[in-house]
């Protein structure tokens, strides 16, 4: 159960915790990256699309240019009629076989030319202009009727001849006419196939440029997409390795953690208990008041005073061969382990020169700062569990804080237990008080000279569900440390003086006051307020405070003590004779009772000058007009001795012990009995009911 | 009238049938230039009907319908006459003008065509002689330049 006194209020400033960082660029990016992404695959799509298309048309305009070449069959056949005619001519004035031969061959030709003009390649141009085919079959006809007389020109006079030839003349205008216009057909179409495909390949290259575009956009996009990945993925190795540090280590001191120092030590305990390694020693170091300067000089000075002490630590450490780690574990609590060896001796003189390092002065707030440091060490040991070093530590510190601060203690086994039941009781402290575990006991006066009661005097009783019945003495001054100290002495207030309400009368009762309740500035008002509302007189209250609020402030303190005691409170001074005990407290407020410290009393029976003290303080007490108790009566002896010197209010073991408001009836008479045996003479100490 | 009209007719169909239908004793084809013996040689209808026959049914062009010509296999005429080059120049009875790839003989089986659908092509119907390509089982044929070299009227061939 690892118990760290005095850590739970970690002030904000000097936290450890780090900080987030914002989110990398590559996730902008990205999203970018995206978008285009889209809009790239939609132009690419469209891009397909429009090109596929223009493939088909490429195709058919291919095709078209691939048709039946409409040019050539009709110049083919003005070439032919022209030859026709140029035999027959030639044979009308040859006569000649030969001649003759050439004009039926070309005839045939031309009849053949005749049957090419009805191929299906050649109708579409004749289907083009109306008049064509009109012409090219009046040709026919006119070639048909001629044939015969073409094939019979050997027997044909001149007339015939001539007349032959004016009607090939007839043939040859329309035949001219549309090969003429074929070719004319042909030039065009291949101007408009021409026009078409280079309005495609405009197209085309406008495609291919988005493309390459395209392509260069991917390539670009992807170039800059990996140059942040990489930068993506060296800054999460960064922040990674960032993370790791900052996980591992301070932000303020730059040193190692408690995490860090958890997993070092766990390996060094491991080590050790593997017989591997020596021993290791745990220092605990800690400043003393550390939280008032954080809290007076602002936290800026508290920072900059804990990077001093890391930075004395880490360069006194450096020089140390055996240290292992130094860490802040938290707010102004160092830890280092050391490699102890050699020997717990060298360590403990180790420890002291790193406290005095920390207690000599720092610069802060413009000026240079004392401020003390203590240390607690513990050692391991062959048999000992190397887990609980880290809590040993921080007893020995607690132990060298409590016992007076700017020192080093080293860990003491026996005081562990002790320890560790104060940390219980300041864990559950605050609960109790809340609960109303802790409520007042009474412990009685008696006047030994009437054999009267003549009071009984609060005191706070703890009982616990597992500690048992816990003494004021034990709890108290845990809270004053802790500042429950205000709501356990209301809580007692109150009580009391409701119980003290069925007190029989002429009986008062007396509550503890603590210096830290007093200095309150409402002190005056809120006990007005605990007599308005339990009813209790407040003649039958006296509050019993200590010199020590005399200390400082005393005028303050004496305005305070002079409102109660005008509204009626009695004024009790404890613990009179320990301390300063200076006559000028006597003198400055006029007290109602002086209650002579315990110690004095022990000694009556046994040592003259205690007496002769005692007598002298309750002499001058009288003569002052001031009550006087002695207190911590705890035999009989004491009880003449202190009759002899002439005080007769005593409080004690002997005449009854603190006891539950229910026993008190029992606890006053048995108060009465035991003063009575003085008086007859019987002597037998009283014996409390029940402690 | 009518007598005589018929008397015409009769005399131009004898004047017409020996001009249009060459007889097979006629010279249709010269060959020349890079071929056995170096010297011209004349072919008739029978010399070339001696080097075997082949067939090839294919739509053309000139015809809405496809066709059956049957002719000489190209390649038993250019073995026959023991030619060389690579290139045919063709020409015509039109005095039409063409060359012809040798590899397009060896590629596509060309023939020159004497019949169509079984009879004899006159020169008023592309013969004596037609080069035929087998367009319907090459697609890629039926374009410009095949239609080009599918010469009819062949007259005479130059291999060179």
């Amino acid at each position: 159960m690892p118990v760290r006194p005095g850590r739970s209020a970690r002030s904000r400033s000097n936290d450890m915790s780090p900080a987030r960082p914002d989110l990398p660029p590559i996730c902008r990016v990205t999203g970018i990256f995206n978008v285009l992404a889209a809009l790239m695959t939609i132009a690419l799509l469209i891009i397909i699309a429009v090109h596929a298309n223009l493939v088909t048309e490429t195709e058919r305009t291919m095709q078209r240019s691939s048709r039946y070449d409409s040019a050539w069959v009709g110049a083919a056949g003005r070439i032919e009629i022209l030859n026709l005619q140029k035999a027959l001519a030639g044979f009308a004035l040859s006569r000649s076989e030969e001649d003759a031969d050439q004009v039926v061959l070309f005839t045939e030709i031309l009849a053949n030319r005749f049957s090419i003009y009805r191929a299906p390649g050649f109708q579409a141009f004749l289907d083009a202009k109306p008049r064509r085919r009109q012409l090219l079959v009046e040709a026919e006809s006119r070639f048909a009727m001629a044939r015969p007389q073409l094939a019979a020109v050997r027997d044909l006079n001149a007339a015939a001849l001539a007349a032959l030839g004016a009607e090939l003349e007839r043939v040859f205008a329309a035949v001219d006419r549309v090969g003429a216009e074929g070719q004319a057909d042909s030039v065009n179409e291949a101007a408009q196939i021409r026009a078409e495909m280079r309005a495609r390949q405009t197209l085309q290259t406008w495609l291919v440029s988005g493309l390459f575009g395209s392509i260069a956009l991917l390539l670009a996009m992807s170039t800059v997409q990996n140059r942040f990945l990489r930068s993506a993925t060296r800054s999460a190795q960064r922040s990674a390795m960032d993370f790791s540090y900052l996980a591992h280590h301070d932000s303020l001191t730059g040193l190692p953690n408690r995490m860090a120092f958890t997993d070092a030590f766990a390996r060094a305990a491991a080590a050790c208990s593997e017989g591997r390694t020596r021993k290791i020693a745990v220092l605990a170091l800690d400043l003393d008041g550390f939280k008032n300067i954080n809290d007076r000089l602002g936290h800026g000075v508290g920072d900059a005073l804990l990077r001093q002490v890391a930075e004395r630590l880490a360069g006194c450490c450096a020089a140390f061969d055996n240290c292992m780690l130094t860490a802040r574990v938290g707010g102004d609590e160092f830890v280092v382990m050391l490699d102890a060896s050699d020997g717990a001796q060298d360590v403990l003189a180790q420890a002291e020169q790193l406290r005095a390092a920390l207690s000599e002065s720092y610069v802060a707030a413009g000026g240079s700062l004392l401020v003390g440091a203590s240390g607690g060490i513990a050692v391991s040991d062959a048999d000992g569990d190397p887990d609980a070093l880290l809590v040993n530590a921080d007893i020995a510190l607690a132990q060298a804080k409590l016992s007076g601060k700017g020192r080093v203690v080293a860990f003491d086994p026996a005081t562990r237990e002790a320890f560790l039941r104060r940390a219980l009781i300041e864990a559950e402290l605050g609960e109790a008080i809340a609960t109303g575990q802790i409520v007042p006991h009474y412990q009685i006066k008696m006047d030994v000279g009437s054999g009267r009661v003549c009071g009984v005097e609060a005191l706070a009783r703890w009982t616990h569900p597992t500690l048992g019945a816990i003494s004021t003495a034990e709890f108290t001054p845990i809270a004053e440390g802790s500042g429950l100290i205000l709501s356990l002495g209301r809580s007692i207030l109150e009580r009391a003086c409701r119980d003290a309400r069925s007190f029989p009368e002429g009986i008062g009762v007396a509550v503890n006051l603590s210096a830290i309740q007093f200095m309150r500035d409402d002190v005056v008002d809120a006990i007005e307020q605990v007599l308005r509302a339990t009813g209790l007189p407040a003649h039958r209250l006296t509050l019993e405070v200590t010199e020590t609020l005399m200390l400082s402030e005393s005028e303050r303190a004496i305005d305070t003590l002079t409102r109660l005691r005008d509204m009626g409170v009695a004024i009790a001074l404890d613990d009179f004779g320990t301390g300063y005990s200076a006559l000028s407290y006597l003198r400055q407020f006029p007290w109602d009772e002086l209650k002579i410290d315990r110690s004095f009393i022990v000694e009556m029976e046994t040592d003259a000058r205690a007496r002769a003290i005692v007598g002298s303080i309750t002499a001058m007490a009288h003569e002052l007009g001031i009550d006087v108790t002695a207190e911590g009566v705890e035999t009989r002896g004491q009880v003449e001795a202190l009759r002899a010197v002439g005080c007769e209010t005593l409080q004690g073991y002997f005449l009854g012990r603190p006891v539950a408001v229910a026993d008190l009836p029992w606890a006053m008479l048995e108060g009465v009995a035991a003063v009575a045996r003085i008086g007859s003479g019987v002597a037998a100490p009283a014996q409390s009911r029940s402690a | 009238m009518f007598d005589r009209l018929r008397v015409l007719v009769l005399a131009a169909v004898l004047a017409v049938l020996p001009a249009s239908l060459a007889l097979a004793g006629d010279v249709i084809l010269t060959v020349d230039g890079k071929i056995a013996g170096g010297k011209p040689v004349d072919l008739t209808r029978a010399d070339l009907e001696a080097l075997g026959s082949a067939t090839i049914v294919t739509a053309t062009p000139w015809r809405d319908k496809p066709v059956s010509f049957e002719g000489v296999p190209f390649k038993a005429l250019l073995e026959k006459l023991g030619a060389t080059g690579d290139t045919l120049y063709v020409v015509a009875l039109n005095h039409y003008r063409s060359e012809l790839p040798v590899a397009d003989i060896e590629t596509y089986d060309l023939i020159l065509a004497l019949k169509q659908d079984g009879a004899y092509m006159p020169v008023s119907d592309k013969g004596p002689l037609f080069i035929v390509y087998p367009f319907d089982s090459h697609p890629e044929l039926k374009n410009e330049v095949y239609y080009a070299r599918s010469a009819w009227q062949v007259r005479s061939i130059t291999v060179e």
